[in-house]
């Protein structure tokens, strides 16, 4: 993972977030964002194609929650936890396809992965993806989220190869 | 004039939202019928009349664009427009699904209006 793609995975992210959910966000220095007090949940979506790599967030319950309740129309306590993780692998989704046609261009053909939930993760795995080079933070309102972009190969410039 | 329509997502969320673009669209609908992925979606154009179907493309079990392919090679099936609401960027890839029985294209995250015109134009306008 590379510095260079914390810009455009933040900028990505964020557009998405609003237009998905209408939640704001700002980007913050991932390294001081101290782990959520409870247990947290972690996306992951992987792409293959043009490119091969992985994008992985990783925040609460609760933001899970809001950005179902965002994209549904409801609050946040009438949404399950079926509702949050689906509205979140979603939100992934389809960040990581407005990321890759920012990063490649349009005429790349990329196949993303059915996202997958890992579920009552610990402050340890906070910590590990926090402190991963090109980790991304962020902040909406008091809920913490971090992110992460792994390029295996793909035309992405020197940051990929 | 109202349309049966079958939305193809995985996510029950993004269908939930195609839903709720149909609605506050103003599209006349009359049946709205849902599937998890490709091969679910086949077997609800099976059994029901279907006008349009918005499908997903990345879907575990059947993929978008296997099931367009399939419905395709169906002369049953061939005529029934489908337009792709997908987080596909790829112009490469919706140029060559358009040479199927795709008609149209809307990207995710999508605004209802951008929704309600496709669906006009590959319908055509009931008002007019």
């Amino acid at each position: 993972m590379s510095d260079e793609f914390k810009e455009p995975l933040a900028g990505a992210f964020t557009r998405v977030l609003e237009e998905v959910a209408m939640i704001f966000a700002d980007q913050v220095d991932a390294a001081e964002l101290e782990a959520p007090s409870g247990s947290c949940l972690a996306i992951n979506v992987g792409f293959g194609g043009s490119g091969t790599g992985n994008m992985r967030l990783m925040t609460t319950a609760d933001m899970a929650r809001e950005v179902a309740a965002g994209a549904l129309g409801l609050d946040a306590d009438e949404t399950s936890d079926e509702d949050a993780i689906d509205a979140l692998k979603e939100l992934l989704n389809v960040a990581l396809g407005q990321l890759l046609t920012d990063l490649a261009g349009t005429e790349a053909i990329f196949d993303l992965t059915a996202p997958s939930a890992e579920v009552g993760l610990e402050s340890d795995s906070w910590d590990a993806l926090k402190l991963e080079e090109g980790a991304v933070g962020m902040l909406s309102d008091e809920h913490p989220v971090l992110l992460s972009l792994t390029v295996s190969s793909g035309p992405f410039g020197s940051a990929g190869q | 004039m109202t349309f049966n329509l079958l939305i193809v997502d995985d996510s029950k969320t993004v269908r939930a939202v195609i839903k709720k673009a149909l609605r506050m669209a103003g599209v006349p609908t009359n049946e709205v019928h849902e599937a998890a992925n490709g091969q679910e979606a086949l077997e609800v154009v099976a059994d029901h009349w279907i006008d349009l179907i918005l499908a997903d493309i990345n879907m575990p079990v059947m993929n978008g664009i296997e099931m367009i392919q399939r419905l395709f090679a169906d002369d049953s099936t061939s005529s029934i427009p489908v337009i792709v609401v997908s987080s596909e960027g790829s112009t490469t890839r919706i140029d060559e699904l358009k040479k199927s029985n795709v008609c149209g294209y809307v990207r995710k995250p999508f605004q209802p209006e951008e929704l309600r015109e496709a669906l006009l134009a590959a319908l055509g306008n009931p008002d007019e």
